[in-house]
């Protein structure tokens, strides 16, 4: 590993972290967790935006063009975080110790936390040795970023009808021309930083992912009142998902990053919902714009947690109107037989007596496919996907029934995901997705999407009652801004 | 005596759970009725070769379309009453995998296989009735198979030697449901295309570890509710214990999967140089085919356009991935879209592993049904063919 590939490393990190820092200023509990967490994250992110969109004409050497633009992004953002931190104050909410946690779970902890470092440098290890192994990381997601870096320059990616009008034009096509390129662009930054086009190099940002994904759900889940030994226990439960670590071990997916984010996005929402914190809610939306930059279906879920964000905003009466009013639509496009809805994003969704037709997806034929729902149930409860995490689901959220619905957060964040869940569910039963769940390719990868942001649900319905939302102190405190980390 | 009775109990469920798992059935008795052993010695080595080691057979060598195999005659076996297979190799290497083979009496000419576990060093017990339909009626030859482990591992770094030591066939019992569950949880299989999409640590279906746990637990926790009516206050705190236990359990597991799993990457990859590496594909042939087209290739700033084609949809991929940074695309998307006439002049055709794709020399043109494509002929050898595209008809 070649000095300049770590320095372009240290740059993402450490532009995505100063980012992070100012907009995660209002709470000492889990603070440095959370900016190294969404850091990371962000950080590969905003390297990939800035070879974007300065590093086209030299792809080669993407990195140093970008880094300065990236560096000055940075320090701008944080200027204008640190100022709007000034000037509209937080509630602060309460913090949580570990008083409560007994010895064992503490020990528990403690062994979990070593267990996850383990896994990790297997991880790490695997993705360092192999190269790209899985079959749309390299047919799908890393065609791009290898034709853009070996090539030297930004070529468009268009349809193969387009291809073929245009002989003498520099167009490239494949079957995937058309997948958001964010993950490409990463890649880029990465392959030029290493000097030449080297698969292990260039797939280790999801290792980081994987770290960065553990570390912003640990000091998100700190920041909402999770007490450490249950936040760490919390953190094992979501890093030893076997999918997510297939997910890393195998890198080059998209769906990781679809799943970190939206889980980055549900948590900024919660905190902003249960202490008013405006730069949270900034993270919020700007997870959802980011979801829709990373793969298709992340437009879905965008749209998802921006309903979601408003229908938070509602009133009680307000909500219960907007559900009638979806209800009454949804019945009279039954009825009628066929709708046209525009979202945003999406474009024209429109649906017959048998037929929905989504521009993201395509026409799908609506029918009753019973082998996918066994195959949705084998995957959840039966497969090696998940552990026991949905056996584990049902019961808690009735033990903590009361809690759910004593929170309008985490009713809202149930309702959200309950929503997530039943699209995926009408996906692959109702419609002719359903092949995807018999034959096991896609149902997990999607279930994953939503994925963490259960887990985070989990972890927050356990929460010790005295910090469930509502125990907000109101006084910022003069010296908050300067809280160390 | 309230002790004895919970202890009792918790052996029964346990008894219970893990032997419905284990698949054997309940009327089999403790120890096999029937058993059926063969030495390494009383296979024959039909593909690649092997030696007699003792009792055992030595394999050298594999054949150079890729595999060894071993084979022995039985005369006519019940398949019914020897479901459960026990294998034992030593030295088996992990960039292998190994394959059972065949053949019924019902169907001599048909070679029936099934994947089975690595077998390590040691031994591995292994269910064939639940793990393949094709194990019925009579068995009249018996053999083994070994791979280069597909789409993972570089077939010229596949091989070396390792001794078949001995094979047995016995009829189900209850003796065998350890080792039978050991092999199915625990039994090491090699990453696949797949796991991205499912995670298969050992074999799934009946044996899932994890329904077969948390059914485990929830009937603990039943009985501990019943038989110690003191521990109801108790139930979330034994449930969260219980859930807990079931869920390191699962991860162990997991991780031991995962160790494995890094054990062959470490074994092909580590000490390496990055080129080395990336030269040491799983699909060698694909990117040697990919080498040779690049030399019939014009620069890549020329702008060239290449089109490939294969039977195998995988290799058409993956080749385009190899071509990288050409400018390709899949023949067969092109022609959907247009005439081949209207493809630029200095088009390239790279036809790989097909038989749908059909150079006709008299006519100096590419066939596949109707569809015919004029061109001049690059370079054409083995599986692999380049073609320019040639203005005019046939």
């Amino acid at each position: 590993m070649s000095t300049t590939y770590l320095f372009a490393w240290f740059v993402a990190i450490a532009a995505g972290m100063l980012a992070a820092f100012w907009l995660s200023a209002s709470t000492r509990a889990g603070r440095v967790a959370t900016v190294c967490g969404y850091g990371i994250v962000f950080g590969m992110l905003l390297a990939a935006a800035a070879t974007a969109l300065t590093a086209r004409a030299d792809t080669a050497q993407a990195w140093i063009h970008a880094a300065p633009w990236l560096a000055a992004f940075a320090v701008g953002f944080s200027a204008l975080a640190y100022w709007l931190q000034r000037h509209m104050a937080a509630p602060r909410p309460a913090e949580s110790d570990d008083e409560a946690a007994g010895y064992w779970p503490r020990v528990a902890a403690i062994v979990a936390l070593a267990s996850l470092i383990w896994r990790g440098s297997i991880l790490a290890s695997e993705v360092l040795l192999r190269p790209t192994f899985p079959w749309d990381a390299w047919d799908a997601w890393a065609v791009k970023s290898k034709t853009w870096y070996l090539l030297g320059h930004y070529a468009a990616y268009v349809s193969p009808g387009e291809w073929l009008a245009h002989p003498d034009a520099e167009l490239y096509t494949g079957p995937t021309w058309d997948y958001p390129s964010t993950l490409s662009w990463m890649q880029v930054w990465f392959a030029s930083a290493a000097g030449d086009w080297i698969e292990p190099l260039a797939n280790l940002p999801w290792v980081a992912l994987w770290v960065g994904l553990l570390l912003g759900h640990y000091g998100q889940w700190r920041a909402l009142g999770l007490d450490r030994t249950r936040a760490l226990i919390f953190v094992y439960v979501l890093g030893s998902l076997p999918l997510l670590t297939m997910h890393v071990a195998l890198a080059g997916y998209a769906d990781l990053w679809v799943a970190t984010i939206f889980g980055f996005g549900v948590l900024s929402w919660l905190r902003w919902q249960e202490q008013r914190d405006g730069a949270q809610l900034f993270l919020a939306l700007t997870c959802a714009v980011t979801l829709s930059l990373l793969k298709h279906e992340g437009i879905v879920w965008c749209l998802m947690l921006l309903l979601a964000i408003v229908f938070a905003t509602l009133s009680s009466r307000w909500r219960w109107r907007s559900a009638w009013i979806a209800a009454a639509g949804l019945i009279i496009a039954a009825v009628i037989g066929q709708s046209h809805v525009l979202f945003a994003a999406i474009g024209w969704v429109r649906s017959g007596s048998h037929v929905v037709d989504i521009p993201v997806i395509g026409s799908l034929t609506l029918a009753w496919h019973k082998p996918a729902a066994i195959g949705i149930v084998r995957s959840l409860f039966v497969q090696s996907n998940w552990h026991l995490l949905w056996w584990l689901v049902g019961p808690i959220l009735l033990w903590r029934w009361r809690v759910l619905r004593a929170s309008d957060a985490l009713s809202v964040c149930a309702l959200l995901l309950l929503a997530c869940f039943g699209l995926l569910f009408f996906l692959f039963v109702f419609t002719d997705a359903a092949s995807w769940a018999e034959s096991y390719t896609a149902v997990n990868r999607l279930i994953m999407h939503i994925t963490p942001a259960v887990v985070s649900l989990l972890a927050l319905l356990l929460r010790e009652p005295r910090l469930v939302p509502g125990s907000i102190r109101t006084d910022p405190g003069p010296d908050r801004l300067s809280d160390p980390a | 005596m309230r002790s004895l009775n919970l202890a009792v109990a918790l052996i029964a469920v346990w008894l219970l759970v893990l032997g419905t798992a284990a698949g054997v059935p309940w009327s089999a008795p403790l120890f096999p009725r029937e058993t059926l052993g063969l030495n390494g010695q009383d296979f024959r080595p039909l593909v690649g070769a092997g030696v007699e080691d003792g009792t055992a057979l030595g394999i050298g060598a594999i054949a150079t379309d890729g595999y060894a195999l071993q084979t022995t005659s039985l005369d006519r076996l019940r398949a019914a009453e020897l479901s459960v297979l026990r294998y034992h190799f030593e030295d088996f290497p992990r960039t292998l995998e190994l394959v059972l083979v065949f053949r019924r009496a019902d169907a001599p000419d048909d070679v029936q296989t099934v994947a089975l576990p690595w077998p390590g060093d040691g031994n591995v017990t292994f269910d064939l009735r639940t793990a393949t339909e094709a194990w019925r009626g009579e068995i009249i030859e018996l053999g083994f198979a070994e791979y280069a482990t597909s789409q993972l591992v570089p077939p010229s770094i596949a091989f070396r030697p390792f001794r078949l030591v001995s094979a047995r066939l016995q009829s189900a019992a209850w003796s065998t449901a350890p080792a039978l569950l050991r092999s199915g949880w625990f039994g090491y299989r090699p990453w696949s295309q797949a796991a991205v999409n499912v995670v298969a640590q050992g074999a799934e279906g009946t044996t899932s570890m994890p329904l077969t746990l948390a059914l485990g637990a929830v009937l603990t926790l039943a009985v501990l509710v019943w038989l110690r009516r003191e521990w109801r206050g108790q139930l979330v705190r034994l449930a969260l214990l219980l859930g807990a236990v079931a869920w390191v359990a699962l991860d162990l597991r997991g991780l031991d999967d995962l160790w494995a799993k890094r054990k062959l990457t470490t074994a092909i990859y580590s000490d390496k140089s990055w080129q080395e590496r990336a030269r040491l594909q799983p699909d060698e042939d694909v990117a040697g085919f990919a080498q040779l087209s690049r030399q019939q290739a014009s620069s890549v700033s020329s702008g060239q356009r290449v089109l490939v084609a294969s039977d195998s949809v995988y290799k058409m991929l993956r080749l385009i991935y190899f071509l990288l940074p050409l400018n390709t695309a899949p023949l067969e998307t092109a022609i959907a879209q247009a005439a081949p006439s209207s493809f630029p002049a200095d088009t390239l055709i790279v036809i790989c592993a097909s038989k749908v794709w059909q150079y006709d020399g008299a006519t100096s043109t590419l066939l596949s049904g109707a569809r015919v494509v004029p061109v001049t002929p690059l370079f054409v050898g083995g599986d692999l063919g380049i073609y320019r595209l040639r203005r005019g008809g046939p």
